[in-house]
């Protein structure tokens, strides 16, 4: 009788936290989804793996939200971090199946069917977008995390780990060049 | 008026220059790909993955999150281990899981053969030259190509990656270090080669991904080449330093086994592939050739000590 009294508080509790944790990641969610998804797309121009890849920032962020300080960095930052490192490892994999993966093909097929396929496809022909391609990875980086992640320049330059001027400099010299290469694309 | 750059004392432009960036930095910022995404398959997956964990909740989370990690194979088309697309992840039958501290492998169901996508059709062929309808496993030990014959490695985004443009990608985003001896200037843990290999095989390269930065340093990762110049076939191999963000989970068509290897658990995936964790780094041997059999694997994956 009295387990059973002690394994129901016990579940009240574990609800409870539940709960609370459920509201934590909505408003965080919520908060956050259109910069994140805005950023990887910056960085990877496809809507499945963005999407992908941003339940995987969010599920990091829940994980470790317990170990989040706010005298070490602000939450944007923090959350951001997270994100670029996502994307980095994202792009270590992506090499790995050289070989081809059957599933690149089933990702196609999945996509195809959906009318978000078509809208897909007018987007890749964006001029914006092809002329991303034209970016190396760290100009990219830079844009998306200034455009996509609508980050002050300071807060790239704490993710990044370089000084502000730095991210200036490096801002401007990356979109100089992606004008140049939408000019190119006409 | 915005200032993207800074202080001007920094980079000097001249007006219209200024001008134009400025108007691309508004379109920029008015971009929001998000609308075209699906934010509540997101959230919802999410969510289900967040309370998907029992008691072991950091450590099975943390392996979930890595559903592109592995999908790799060398020598031949990866055809059954492969990355988990975010649908399928959803929908997938889970046949066999085996789950170590940081590796998860699990077999899903999956259909013998797939329908070439709409946009694709007409560009890919056979070794001798005849297009292909649809994909299979037979596919897997001769490759497919292009109308030029081309090898084709990989699609991404719609796009067909062949030999040469993965190529070039290497070039720009991985350093090669050639030599054994240097292997640990980069690595935050100690890397071990295998001291046996199947005959004919030798180290050939390390690869290390520079990242937006360019710079390898304290690396959790080491990719590793191995290759048999008679034949052209290579084994690779990754290295990763073991912690919550290098965990990592994959999933395949075919059968999976837990085996050991020194005593330590070890997973044998899709016939060539090893898994395991030792002394908190992850290895990841993939040696897939005819002739290559199960008892090779293990003895390669024991020497590595």
């Amino acid at each position: 009788m009295q387990q059973s009294v002690l394994a129901n508080t016990l579940n009240n509790r574990e609800m409870k936290e539940k709960l609370c944790e459920e509201r934590d990641f909505e408003y965080i969610f919520e908060t956050y989804y259109k910069r994140v998804y805005n950023y990887i797309y910056y960085r990877i121009n496809c809507k499945c793996s963005a999407e992908d890849l941003t339940s995987q920032v969010f599920e990091k962020v829940m994980i470790k939200i317990d170990t989040y300080s706010e005298k070490k960095s602000p939450f944007e930052t923090w959350l951001f971090s997270i994100a670029r490192n996502i994307v980095n490892d994202y792009f270590r994999s992506l090499k790995r199946h050289k070989f081809f993966s059957l599933d690149s093909i089933k990702e196609l097929i999945s996509k195809e069917k959906t009318p978000e396929e078509i809208l897909e496809v007018s987007e890749t022909n964006d001029k914006l977008l092809e002329a991303l391609q034209g970016l190396n990875s760290k100009e990219r980086n830079i844009i998306a995390l200034k455009f996509g992640g609508s980050l002050k320049n300071k807060e790239i330059a704490e993710i990044l780990n370089i000084t502000e001027t730095n991210v200036g400099v490096m801002l401007y010299r990356s979109m100089k060049k992606l004008r140049a290469e939408m000019e190119r694309e006409d | 008026m915005k200032n993207y750059f800074g202080s001007e004392k920094v980079v000097r432009f001249n007006d219209d220059e200024y001008k134009e960036l400025l108007k691309l930095g508004s379109i920029l910022e008015n971009k929001d790909f998000s609308k075209k995404s699906d934010k509540r398959m997101v959230y919802i997956k999410t969510l289900k993955n967040i309370n998907n964990c029992g008691g072991d909740r950091i450590m099975r989370k943390s392996n979930k999150t890595k559903k592109f990690a592995v999908a790799a194979s060398v020598a031949v088309i990866c055809f059954s281990l492969m990355q988990t697309s975010f649908a399928q992840d959803l929908l997938a039958k889970i046949v066999n899981s085996i789950s170590l501290k940081h590796i998860n492998v699990e077999q899903i169901e999956e259909p013998e053969t797939y329908q070439i996508p709409e946009e694709l059709k007409g560009k890919i062929f056979d070794k001798d030259g005849n297009p292909i309808k649809e994909f299979s496993k037979s596919y897997a030990d001769d490759g497919v190509y292009t109308a030029d014959g081309e090898k084709i490695v990989d699609f991404k985004d719609g796009k067909i990656i062949t030999e040469s443009d993965e190529v070039n990608n290497r070039e720009d985003n991985y350093m090669i270090v050639k030599d054994q001896e240097k292997l640990n200037d980069y690595t935050c843990f100690k890397v071990i080669l295998p001291q046996y290999l199947p005959e004919g095989y030798e180290f050939d390269r390390a690869e290390f991904y520079k990242g937006e930065n360019g710079v390898v340093k304290d690396s959790k990762y080491i990719d590793l080449y191995f290759v048999n110049k008679e034949t052209g076939k290579q084994i690779f191999m990754q290295q990763r330093f073991a912690d919550e963000e290098t965990a990592y989970s994959m999933s395949t068509g075919d059968k999976i086994e837990k085996v050991k290897i020194n005593g330590i658990d070890a997973i044998i995936s899709d016939g060539g592939n090893i898994d395991w964790e030792n002394n908190g780094v992850l290895y990841s041997m993939h040696m897939h050739g005819k002739d290559i059999s199960r008892s090779e694997i293990i003895k390669a994956a024991e020497s590595v000590k």
